[in-house]
């Protein structure tokens, strides 16, 4: 299986997912997306998802300044991403089901 | 590898992937790439990073990760290069397309339309200040410069208000008028109004939806464009000395005056008050004392050119210091077309003017110093009464037709003795009343 074409389709409700715990840069996002199990997850997609995440008003965005670097731009998630993350919950949970339970019958 | 090398491998990727995405509008491509260049050095130094799909794993990374101790450090360069960013996070083009695609932008078309050699040029300079501006960024002493700056911003905001106050004042009152202290109650009102302004725009407390906020941006680059011709405006002006004249004053023409306007004519009376014609007038320096002037006199109330005459030595010389000098006007000349003037016909005589007065009080003797006898030139006493009291070519006011008025008697000193058209007739004495 590619995973890679099926991040694609639920990149944006793991990102939302992610920035619902905490607000989070770039590249956080992308490390946090890996720890949690995603590791195939491509650093420019986080970042193009972000900016279209953001364009779509479902993110907020805001500048943190840094002592020691650059300063980041954080994204935080707005009430439209949550409303958008619990129907984007809904929709896994129901695909997911269908999936495994399509997938596990020949195993069973 | 050092950082600042790492960094600029970083801004030369970074820039790349910029130029595919060349074909996006300016706030596209700032919004994609913003911050890319700290992404890609984090994820670099990232011990725990993975290669994705696409990119070849750097052997150096996974060592990095098996020693602790180095995790925050960057794989060495003997046992990896990464001088090419492309085998870590694929090819710039690459990366480009995946980061456009996952912002749900449209892929440039595959059927490449006839573009032009180069993007135009506003586009290239705006993707080159990215560039340059992310690089900048990225420097080791940017942070220490950017907090110097962050802390400056209030001195900022009050030069901004200052700025736009000047330039403000100086348009609506016109360019010569430059005022950069207001030096009225008006003035102190408006420049605190608009550093008030500057500084609460400056902390963010106003802001304007869509349009207005590029309005702003663009008096505040207004602002900075105009600081430095402002400050050094201001400096030229605070230090500018009042025009002084150091030729030294201005020359003043020949001749003689007496409450700002000209003398005509002069009338001597010796020490017993009797009216001397044709007296000769010499200065301390021996020079003519002259009234005369080209061009005549122009007389309103007739109408008329009035022309000085000299009177004739012995050898046929004009002498213009005999006083009083014989005038004549228009109609008594005719005009002479080789000389473009008027002149005397010979045979028609200049008018005699008659002194203001028949007589002057008689000048009291014995007046403390000896009269000067002609020849001794150095022993002009101050007090004596028939020297010249002022002895100036440029006879000024007050001494002006008085040469015969012994000084604070009660002979008037007025300048209307100047003009012989007064209708005082020789003989209608006007004896002053007795000093």
């Amino acid at each position: 299986m590619d995973t890679t074409q099926l991040l694609k389709g639920v990149l944006d409700a793991a990102v939302l997912a992610v920035l619902d715990d905490a607000d989070g840069y770039g590249y956080d996002v992308v490390r946090r997306l890996r720890s949690a199990g995603l590791e195939e997850v491509g650093d420019a997609s986080v970042y193009g998802t972000l900016r279209r995440l953001y364009s779509a008003g479902v993110l907020s965005s805001y500048v943190v300044p840094s002592d020691e670097g650059p300063h980041r731009k954080y994204y935080g998630i707005t009430p439209q991403g949550r409303a958008m993350l619990e129907t984007q919950r809904k929709e896994w949970h129901i695909f997911s089901g269908a999936m495994s339970a399509l997938l596990m019958k020949g195993a069973a | 590898m050092t950082a600042a090398v790492l960094s600029d491998h970083v801004a030369a990727y970074a820039a790349q992937v910029r130029a595919h995405l060349a074909d996006l509008t300016f706030e596209q491509i700032e919004d994609l790439t913003d911050g890319l260049e700290a992404d890609l050095i984090e994820a670099l130094e990232d011990p725990e990073a993975r290669p994705v799909t696409g990119e070849i794993p750097l052997a150096g990374t996974r060592d990095a990760a098996t020693t602790p101790s180095s995790t925050t450090s960057l794989p060495d360069a003997a046992t990896t290069s990464i001088i090419n960013l492309a085998e870590r996070f694929g090819p710039p083009k690459a990366y480009a397309e995946e980061l456009r695609s996952a912002a749900g932008l449209p892929a440039p078309s595959l059927v490449k339309a006839p573009k032009p050699a180069k993007p135009p040029l506003v586009h290239r300079l705006r993707t080159r200040l990215i560039d340059v501006r992310a690089r900048l960024v990225a420097q080791p002493w940017w942070p220490g410069v950017r907090a110097t700056a962050e802390a400056l911003r209030p001195v900022w905001w009050v030069a901004r208000g200052w700025v736009l106050y000047s330039i403000f004042v100086t348009m609506v009152s016109g360019s010569e008028n430059v005022a950069f202290v207001p030096n009225n109650l008006f003035g102190i009102l408006l420049l605190l109004g608009v550093v008030a302004a500057s500084v609460q725009y400056g902390q963010g407390r106003w802001t304007l939806a869509g349009k207005g906020r590029h309005v702003l941006t663009a008096v505040s680059v207004v602002a900075v464009v105009g600081l430095f011709p402002t400050l050094a405006t201001a400096v030229a002006h605070s230090t500018q000395v009042d025009y002084i004249n150091y030729g030294g004053p201005e020359p003043i023409a020949d001749g003689v005056y007496f409450g700002g306007l000209p003398v005509t004519n002069l009338f001597v009376y010796d020490a017993d008050g009797k009216f001397i014609d044709q007296a000769q007038i010499v200065d301390d320096k021996g020079r003519p004392v002259r009234v005369d002037r080209e061009g005549g006199l122009w007389d309103e109330s007739t109408g008329l050119s009035r022309y000085w005459s000299a009177a004739q030595d012995s050898y046929g010389r004009d002498i213009w210091n005999a006083f009083p000098l014989r005038m004549w006007n228009d109609q008594d000349g005719e005009w002479d077309d080789k000389t473009q003037n008027w002149v005397l016909p010979d045979g028609v005589s200049p008018t005699v003017m008659p002194p203001p007065f028949a007589q002057l009080a008689p000048i009291a003797k014995d007046q403390g110093a000896p009269a000067v006898e002609p020849g001794d030139p150095g022993q002009v006493a101050p007090t004596d009464p028939t020297a010249p009291t002022d002895p100036a070519t440029d006879v000024a006011p007050g001494d002006g037709a008085s040469d015969s008025a012994a000084s604070g008697d009660t002979a008037p000193a007025d300048p209307a003795p100047a003009d012989p058209a007064d209708p005082l007739a020789p003989g209608v004495a006007d004896v002053p009343p007795a000093g």
